[in-house]
């Protein structure tokens, strides 16, 4: 039988579903230019005027009607 | 600044400093997008809604009450909130490309058990997909975020013992779904 480990964060035993799922649901990290655009963005103040991704695209909302 | 003040002080000093803002995003930028991907398929539209949770978060900071819940928690309940406007204008169940969007393979695996592991990761979320939007939404919220239940009850607004017993379900109704894959295959 899989051995269970712990849940880095509390501690608790993960059953082998837990473990799966945590496998299964890597945590997938934005595009390194986009997340340092976007801290740049945050340190100056101003991070909601010019979307970053997609230039003159659109919002995600906007994008999503064109679908 | 850091890596060991809680969410709590960091809003605190957010409040007055804006480079403990960025200590917050850099906290919980990953698991914020993680969560985008996972709820939208798409990692333009998670990129586009992730720089609107902290856009959003930027400019309530101020006026946010950090004693009710932890910074994850209130960046979770803005990404939420934004993502049900997202999922409303588009007219469709969130999590639709669930299977797809956590394609990955840790490269340092040797390639016969990074084939199995996918393999497994693949029917994983397959499985989950065939799950109800709010089991779905649960399980990112404690696997993908790593929210401790108190605080996904805090969010969802149900109590911890609630979401304990939830949770409990939810992964019996996974293994059920996975053992159907099983047996299928």
């Amino acid at each position: 039988m899989e051995k269970a480990e712990s849940d880095p964060k509390t501690g608790c035993a993960l059953g082998v579903t837990g473990k799966r799922l945590r496998r299964a649901l890597p945590l997938v990290s934005p595009a390194p230019a986009f997340r340092a655009a976007l801290k740049q963005m945050l340190d100056a103040g101003d991070p909601g005027s010019t979307p970053l991704t997609g230039a003159g695209t659109g919002s995600a909302e906007q994008r999503s009607t064109r679908d | 600044m850091t890596s060991t003040d809680t969410d709590q002080s960091l809003i605190l000093r957010a409040q007055v400093d804006r480079a403990a803002f960025g200590e917050l995003y850099e906290r919980y930028v990953d698991r914020i997008y993680a969560y985008l991907l996972y709820r939208t398929g798409s990692p333009p539209d998670a990129e586009d809604l992730t720089q609107r949770v902290f856009s959003q978060a930027l400019a309530a900071v101020a006026g946010h009450d950090p004693t009710g819940g932890s910074a994850g928690g209130w960046l979770f309940t803005i990404a939420h909130n934004l993502l049900a406007n997202y999922h409303r204008t588009r007219s469709r169940r969130p999590a639709a490309r669930l299977e797809a969007a956590g394609d990955t393979v840790d490269p340092a695996m040797p390639i016969l058990e990074g084939l199995e592991a996918e393999e497994d990761a693949r029917a994983v979320r397959r499985a989950m997909e065939r799950l109800s939007p709010e089991r779905q939404h649960l399980l990112l919220l404690k696997y993908v975020v790593g929210l401790p239940n108190a605080e996904i009850g805090r969010s969802l607004g149900k109590s911890e013992g609630a979401i304990k017993s939830l949770l409990r379900r939810t992964l019996g109704a996974l293994r059920r779904e996975l053992d159907k894959e099983h047996g299928e295959s």
